[in-house]
């Protein structure tokens, strides 16, 4: 059983092998034009040479902190107008078609609007990074306090508990493995409104340093930047799997 | 021979200064849907329940029982009419010394078994040697000893009920209200959790208001049932069964145990239809 297990664990990590040796293999006999794709290896190469540039750093944190800033602020502002529109039974049903259609327009067209009326600079960019999470969170937090069990407040008024200890003590505990799969989609969307936004008009970031790279021909750099990106958010994402890990731990049936 | 002694509505409407809880003319209406529509839950509800008895409310599906449930523990207040435990009138709180256990598995799943136990206690301000201690008298009650540190979802069905039934004698009730808490239970695990709630009546003293729609589990661990008619809810009859104190499941083996189910399904088979006809 625990060998199945251990097979079933190593298929994506040797799926994953296979395809970086194929383009590796792929690159180095020139089936591929290297202007397009270079070798996985030199990525790794341009990664390295990447971590020892200042400017790359500094845009890698300028980014990072448009990311946290972004991420916060939907996470945060999310939650909280979920927490608000939630006993509004109403207001959600008339607000449905737009939380449907939402995602279908792209955020970041608004990007240049947005510099017209708050500037050039980061606001702009963690505005949209905002957006773009914002209702992922609102839908997250509505949709887990939801799925509250009913008698779960029943039981807190059978020990008289009050509004904000039922909130704290029963509702939030019982919520946060959904809130927690809410946070983790918000701040995938922030990434992307704010390195999508970077690559369109922003003059520093990880995102401008990418679209600078590849409207000067330098792919391996603009490669170097997408790996070092790339791994970026793998490990937040890897963070955040940690902690829903952690929250859902005890939570699943039979998990012992 | 059946020696069960059948009363009517108009005994138990007999006011009782020393009922543990009592509930005199109670009648509740609802509000439903967009146009407000009233629904009569209940009509004139009078019970009186005595100190350490086991009493139960049997009734057809959709008759109220929940609603009355929710009255007795002041989870609701009354359209009409007055509840009182232990001659306080009740005022939508569940005041001190009651304690519920409901139909749906209610444990905390975050918390382990210990601190589901504890949870009442730990708002009380005691001292963590004192909720230790009760706690772990709460486990050896519900037999859960070695299950302190496991949480939920390691749990089958009956040992969560379990949990939830230690978590309400932990803070000693002398009204215990159980929701049908064994519904969602396969018979046998039913049977056995009935033996297991006998006992903990026994030794705790407590009385116990079990509401339930379960014939054989009214007739195995009740003291006196009260019948309720299909919505509104009224209270049809009360039974005195007439068992032993120590009684446990053993009892269905004997013919009273049939004759008692019997007579309370004579009762309950047209209720049962009026409720199917109303649902339909």
């Amino acid at each position: 059983m625990k060998n199945r297990s251990n097979r079933a664990r190593l298929v994506p990590t040797v799926v994953f092998a296979f395809i970086v040796g194929l383009l590796e293999v792929a690159c180095r006999a020139g089936w591929i034009n290297r202007q397009a794709v270079i070798a996985p290896s030199e990525m790794v190469l341009a990664l390295v040479a990447g971590l020892q540039n200042p400017d790359v750093l500094r845009n890698l944190g300028i980014s990072a902190m448009r990311v946290v800033a972004a991420g916060v602020v939907a996470s945060v502002g999310g939650f909280l107008l979920g927490c608000l529109l939630r006993p509004h039974f109403g207001l959600r049903r008339a607000l449905e078609p737009f939380f449907a259609t939402y995602y279908a327009v792209p955020v970041v067209i608004f990007y240049p609007l947005l510099t017209l009326m708050v500037g050039y600079g980061s606001l702009p960019i963690i505005a949209i990074g905002v957006a773009m999470g914002l209702l992922a969170m609102l839908t997250a937090t509505l949709e887990a306090f939801d799925r509250v069990p009913r008698v779960l407040p029943k039981i807190a008024a059978a020990h008289c508990l009050g509004w904000w200890a039922t909130a704290l003590r029963i509702r939030l505990p019982s919520a946060a493995p959904d809130l927690f799969s809410g946070l983790k989609v918000t701040i995938g969307y922030a990434v992307v409104g704010v390195i999508a936004s970077e690559f369109l008009l922003a003059s520093e970031g990880i995102g401008h340093l990418i679209q600078d790279d590849y409207n000067g021909f330098r792919t391996r750099d603009m490669y170097g930047a997408i790996l070092l990106l790339v791994l970026c958010v793998l490990a937040v994402n890897r963070l955040l799997r940690l902690g829903e890990d952690h929250i859902r731990r005890n939570r699943a049936a039979g998990f012992a | 021979m059946l020696s069960v002694q059948p009363t009517t509505v108009h005994a138990a409407r007999q006011a009782s200064v020393n009922a543990h809880l009592s509930m005199t003319g109670v009648s509740q209406v609802f509000e439903v849907g967009a146009t407000n529509a009233k629904v009569q839950a209940l009509l004139d509800i009078n019970l009186q329940l005595r100190q350490g008895e086991f009493f139960t409310v049997i009734g057809p599906s959709g008759c109220g029982k929940s609603t009355l449930l929710d009255l007795a523990t002041g989870l609701r207040v009354p359209t009409r009419g007055r509840v009182c435990f232990e001659g306080r009138e009740l005022s939508g709180r569940v005041p001190p010394g009651v304690g519920i256990v409901f139909q749906e598995d209610g444990s905390f799943p975050w918390l382990n078994v210990r601190d589901n136990i504890a949870f009442g206690l730990r708002r009380t301000g005691m001292r963590t040697a004192e909720v230790d201690a009760a706690v772990d008298q709460a486990l050896a009650t519900c037999r859960l000893h070695d299950f302190g540190a496991a949480y939920p979802a390691q749990l089958s069905g009956g040992m969560r009920q379990r949990v939830c039934l230690a978590r309400v004698l932990v803070i000693k009730p002398r009204l215990i209200v159980l929701d049908e808490p064994f519904a969602a239970l396969d018979a046998q695990t039913r049977l056995l959790m009935g033996d297991e709630l006998l006992r903990i009546w026994r030794e705790t003293g407590a009385t116990v208001l079990l509401i339930t729609h379960a014939l054989d589990e009214a007739a195995l661990l009740s003291d006196r049932i009260a019948v309720m008619s299909a919505r509104p809810g009224r209270i049809l009859e009360i039974i005195e069964t007439g068992n032993p104190r120590d009684r446990d499941s053993s009892m269905a083996e004997q013919s009273r145990f049939g004759e008692l189910t019997t007579r309370l399904w004579h009762l309950l088979r047209g209720q049962s239809q009026a409720a199917l006809e109303q649902a339909g």
